[in-house]
């Protein structure tokens, strides 16, 4: 199987997630990804909207490739910055990776009704975490083709 | 007012009517078990002569109207009541006709310490029996603002019990996210930790980073416990009859693992067709025989599961040839989290017992152990199930709370009389 050959522009990879420990957790494994990536970490809902539309401190913030996104935040949830990105005409092509702690059956069905890309509950081992980021990279950088723009 | 529990209460005046009969008069006239059923707590009975006086009052009597039924027997019954209602009384107890129960409105009672109650009368002289040469009705007396004061008893505890299912539905979602969160990054952190740095530290530095992720892991282990503790009522499956059998050869597959490395010998007596939760009762038996096959002696396990019938249930046992229980721990060992060995002597969270008992008791069994302690004599848990489970009465369809309440005080008086009678 070829390996992919690493992309000349880093993958733009946005993060978010209200505990810092859990994105630096991400940013970690990525640490050692073979694909050049730029991580981006926003604390709540309010500035994920700000860093998507380019408002206020995030006007110079790139479009990213790839959104994990956790459902329990503080100011706006997950589910409310998920329906605001699939309403997006140009937004909603960014895949949304819903990367939360909760087996809520109603959190996982409420997220596919509003079109998450995919639904992933946060291993509580370590070495599973580690596992399932590095499967999520694989899958949407290297597995499925993205639009362009 | 219910009609046909004033049938229902009736019939109990009936029997209380036979039983009187059939003592001879010089005998004690009630005997113990009749004083029982009397006493049973819907209203007071009375026994009247044709002069209207008391012949006989169950204790009853005492929470209504503050007298003893030794402080009323003999007097007239309109003496009981406001002196305004007392010929109404004595009306009411002359007109009445033989076979049909009447019921009064309702009537001033007066307590020994001159306070009133509302009462209501219902007078049945279908019962009437000849005694010491008179003739014996009976009579009932209902307290309406009893029943209102039990109405609201009974709906304040039901909705102390609705709060509290609430409080435990809460507690599960609690330890399955809020409490895993800050486990998962204490676990993650130190394993970072070692993967990261550990070629840099020092063997105490891994000593101790070996220590915190070993913490972090049985916490982790802990709210699992808690977590499946909780969950057995909230995720409960309904009740289905199925062949102990079946149950327990599912368990012994789960276990094979561990029987096969302990070398364990099972032996098996057929097993009946129960009706239960078969994934608890599967945890049951799960539970048990691993803790024989874990608690054993210096030689391979040896374990004996079977059933045998017990009047209106099922004996079930498990025994084996272990270590055995000291009876002074014995009553500790079915609380959540306790344990009588260190992890590193056998290895556990201590919740499989509590599992066990609760699974049981709510399935309307007991679960116990014996055991005399003596290495090699082992342990035996017994636990019952019901043979037939009652069905449930038909669900009330209005004032759920009272209805329910009086169904089950006649049942268990209809129960009571078809013993006596």
């Amino acid at each position: 199987m070829p390996q992919p050959e690493p992309s000349p522009r880093p993958v733009q990879i946005l993060i978010v997630e209200d505990n810092p420990a859990d994105a630096r957790l991400v940013r970690e494994v990525m640490r050692d990804s073979k694909i050049l990536n730029e991580i981006h970490w926003v604390p709540d809902g309010v500035e994920a909207l700000d860093f998507l539309y380019q408002r206020g401190k995030h006007a110079k913030a790139p479009r990213p490739n790839l959104i994990f996104l956790d459902l329990n935040m503080p100011r706006k949830d997950g589910r409310a910055v998920l329906t605001e990105v699939k309403a997006d005409e140009v937004l909603r092509r960014i895949p949304v990776v819903v990367m939360t702690s909760s087996q809520a059956e109603e959190d996982v069905a409420r997220a596919y009704d509003a079109h998450a890309n995919c639904y992933v509950r946060k291993p509580i081992d370590f070495q599973q975490f580690h596992q399932v980021v590095k499967t999520l990279e694989n899958f949407w950088f290297s597995t499925v083709e993205l639009p362009v723009r | 007012m219910n009609a046909a529990a004033v049938v229902r209460g009736l019939g109990v005046i009936a029997a209380a009517g036979l039983l009187f009969r059939r003592s001879p008069p010089s005998a004690e006239p009630i005997n113990e078990s009749a004083r029982m059923l009397l006493d049973l707590p819907v209203g007071v009975l009375l026994l009247l002569d044709d002069d209207q006086r008391v012949l006989y009052a169950n204790t009853r009597i005492e929470r209504f109207l503050g007298y003893s039924p030794g402080e009323v027997e003999g007097r007239r019954l309109p003496e009981l009541f406001d002196p305004r209602d007392r010929s109404q009384i004595v009306t009411l107890l002359q007109d009445h006709v033989p076979g049909d129960p009447t019921v009064s409105g309702e009537f001033r009672g007066r307590r020994k310490d001159g306070s009133v109650v509302p009462l209501q009368v219902v007078a049945q002289s279908a019962v009437v029996t000849e005694m010491r040469g008179s003739k014996v009705s009976g009579v009932y007396l209902r307290d309406f603002a009893e029943r209102e004061r039990l109405v609201e008893a009974l709906a304040s505890r039901a909705a102390q019990l609705a709060r509290s299912n609430r409080e435990l539905e809460q507690f599960s979602y609690i330890a399955s996210h809020d409490l895993q969160e800050p486990l998962r990054m204490v676990g993650s952190y130190t394993q970072l930790l070692e993967q990261r740095y550990g070629p840099q530290l020092d063997d105490d530095a891994r000593e101790f980073l070996r220590y915190a992720r070993e913490g972090a892991t049985r916490m982790r282990e802990l709210i699992d416990a808690l977590l499946s503790y909780s969950r057995l009522d909230t995720r409960a499956e309904p009740f289905q009859r199925v062949a102990a059998d079946d149950v327990l050869n599912l368990a012994l597959t789960n276990l094979r693992g561990a029987l096969l490395q302990s070398g364990a010998i099972v032996h098996r007596t057929p097993l009946p067709t129960v009706e239960v939760d078969r994934i608890q009762l599967g945890q049951v038996f799960q539970n048990l025989l691993g803790n024989s096959v874990k608690f054993h002696g210096p030689k391979p396990p040896e374990i004996w599961v079977g059933a045998e019938r017990r009047g209106a249930e099922w004996l079930f046992t498990v025994r084996d040839d272990g270590i055995g229980i000291p009876p002074e721990y014995q009553d500790r060992i079915f609380i959540i989290f306790q344990r009588l060995h260190t992890r590193e002597e056998y290895p556990g969270t201590g919740i499989g017992l509590a599992v066990c008992k609760k699974v049981i008791e709510r399935h309307g069994g007991k679960l116990w152990v014996e055991s005399t302690g003596v290495p090699g004599e082992g342990t035996t848990f017994c636990f019952t199930l019901p043979v037939e489970r009652a069905p449930l009465p038909s669900p009330p369809v209005e004032e759920p709370v009272v209805k329910q309440s009086k169904v089950e005080a006649m049942s268990l008086i209809e129960e009571r009389l078809k013993e006596l009678v």
